[in-house]
């Protein structure tokens, strides 16, 4: 009888390779900062930051949530180590006011995403998207872009032309 | 198990703490003169809680928005 060989338990983990050691993550570190008061201002600059403020209210226009966003913001944060993930919860209405405060002051209607209704409206989101693609793109180049009720008027002349090319054979009947 | 979203419920509370700026302290007893200087604001620990903190930050934000509101809508 051959005698059993016997299990190793020295072996790497399957997925190991794609962990990163204990520590190595940012959020795994300790926290850049580790009070509200430095928590809040840093949130309170980076939101007034110019290049920001017009992303926000570009992504505010297209009627992304200010709850979806805040929190977006604040879990990137602690993503970056920035601060602790309790830090990040009480920093949500902070950040939530600030935006309402940029919104009101560019005058943009915004979606807080807190009543119960507010869901994100992915159809609503996608034709605002498309419309302001259209926008932008005939503000860009007019003469090339043109809308598809255009198409289809200059494809029914095209065919139009084409019949009356066509009736003009020697075969062809005159009506 | 359900992933809630903590974003409403924390700001619906935000926004039923009471105006902290505008506070007053009511207490006349003549016993609390002696505590009124532990009052202070530098021994005061409620207001070294972050959640305290947090309530004055937003307060003072939402002022600020209801006054940029409020001369927008006078402008128009």
């Amino acid at each position: 009888m051959l005698p059993l060989e016997e299990q190793s338990f020295d072996r790497p983990i399957p997925g190991e390779a794609m962990t990163a050691e204990l520590g190595g993550r940012p959020w795994q570190q300790p926290a850049q900062f580790s009070n509200v008061d430095d928590a809040a201002s840093y949130y309170i600059q980076l939101i007034a930051n110019d290049d920001f403020s017009k992303n926000l209210i570009h992504a505010i226009k297209m009627n992304v949530p200010l709850s979806v966003i805040a929190n977006s913001i604040q879990l990137a944060g602690v993503m970056e180590g920035k601060h602790s993930v309790d830090v990040g919860i009480l920093m949500i209405p902070i950040i939530m006011e600030t935006m309402m405060l940029i919104a009101d002051s560019a005058g943009v209607e915004y979606n807080t995403g807190l009543a119960k209704g507010d869901a994100i409206d992915q159809d609503i989101m996608a034709t605002n998207a498309i419309n302001e693609l259209v926008n932008k793109a005939q503000g860009e180049n007019s003469s090339e872009f043109d809308s598809p009720e255009q198409d289809i008027l200059e494809e029914q002349e095209e065919e139009e032309i084409k019949s009356e090319e066509v009736s003009s054979g020697l075969m062809s009947r005159r009506v | 198990m359900a992933v809630t979203n903590p974003t409403p419920s924390l700001m619906a509370s935000m926004d039923r703490i009471p105006n902290i700026e505008g506070r007053k302290n009511t207490d006349t007893n003549n016993s609390s003169l002696l505590s009124r200087k532990q009052m202070k604001p530098s021994n005061n620990s409620i207001e070294q809680e972050p959640l305290f903190i947090v309530a004055k930050i937003y307060q003072g934000i939402k002022k600020t928005r209801q006054e940029i509101k409020e001369a927008k809508n006078a402008t128009t």
